[in-house]
């Protein structure tokens, strides 16, 4: 079978420095040019926005953000008035405060949302893990 | 030839117990989270309701991912473990993790191809 590569040539403006540095910098490593590189990742993007689910999941990434921001701007003066409760937040929004963990979830699953968040008040808002997982659970 | 992977059946549920699914999970021990479900299992569970913080993950290779986060909860044989599920758009397996396995007695036959899990209690 024979396969007919088309590639072409482009100027894109507004690459973001560091990013494009990092290309170079693995390009490099890898014996790769930064062309295949940009092709491996616009085949990525395609294939997430053709993935069934990816409407459902670019909602929740979108309420999480917003949850995320919200959080991060109301959590210091949570932590000094409700330590220790639980808060519920979707879309940005501050649902309820609740002494437990499942009268927060109970509220939270009466209600129409695409998303919602349940924290501990004090417990850290990021975390880091390892999780060792082969890369190709992903694809 | 195919590879054989341990792999037992659990039953996950939402923190509320109110969808609950039968599915096959790997055992890995490389994993060290509870729960690491497909996207479509995780909506069809309803853990999307119940986030929990912000997790950053490093794969195998060292690149980092952002996953969805929830709290669920397993069952196998009679007993109840509650834990963390995560999931990424792509994730394509169902793999349970140190989270879980530390509080079990599994015991792995590769030769029969065969997971026994003890009593936790025993």
């Amino acid at each position: 079978m024979l396969t007919i590569s088309m590639s072409t040539t482009i100027a894109i403006r507004g690459v973001n420095k560091e990013l494009y540095r990092k290309i170079k910098a693995y390009a490099a490593l890898e014996g790769r040019t930064i062309g295949s590189i940009v092709n491996e990742a616009l085949r990525m993007w395609l294939e997430s926005r053709e993935h069934p689910l990816y409407e459902k999941w670019r909602k929740i990434k979108e309420s999480r953000e917003k949850n995320y921001k919200w959080l991060k701007e109301n959590y210091e003066e949570l932590c000094a008035k409700h330590k220790g409760m639980y808060v519920a937040v979707s879309e940005g929004k501050l649902i309820g405060i609740y002494k437990d963990f499942k009268s927060a979830a109970r509220a939270v699953e009466k209600l129409p949302l695409e998303e919602a968040m349940i924290i501990k008040i004090g417990e850290p808002l990021e975390r880091k893990i390892d999780l060792g997982l082969p890369a190709d659970i992903l694809k | 030839m195919d590879m054989w992977s341990p792999t037992v059946k659990i039953t996950v549920a939402n923190p509320l117990k109110t969808v609950t699914k039968e599915i096959y999970v790997k055992i890995d021990t490389g994993f060290n989270g509870g729960l690491f479900l497909p996207f479509k299992v995780y909506i069809e569970l309803g853990l999307h309701l119940f986030e929990t913080s912000k997790v950053v993950a490093s794969i195998a290779t060292g690149e980092l991912v952002e996953l969805l986060t929830s709290r669920a909860i397993i069952a196998i044989k009679d007993a109840e473990y509650p834990c963390t599920a995560y999931t990424s758009l792509r994730a394509n397996r169902s793999l349970l993790g140190l989270e879980i396995l530390s509080k079990l007695r599994v015991s792995i036959d590769g030769k029969s191809k065969k997971v026994l899990i003890k009593d936790p209690k025993a």
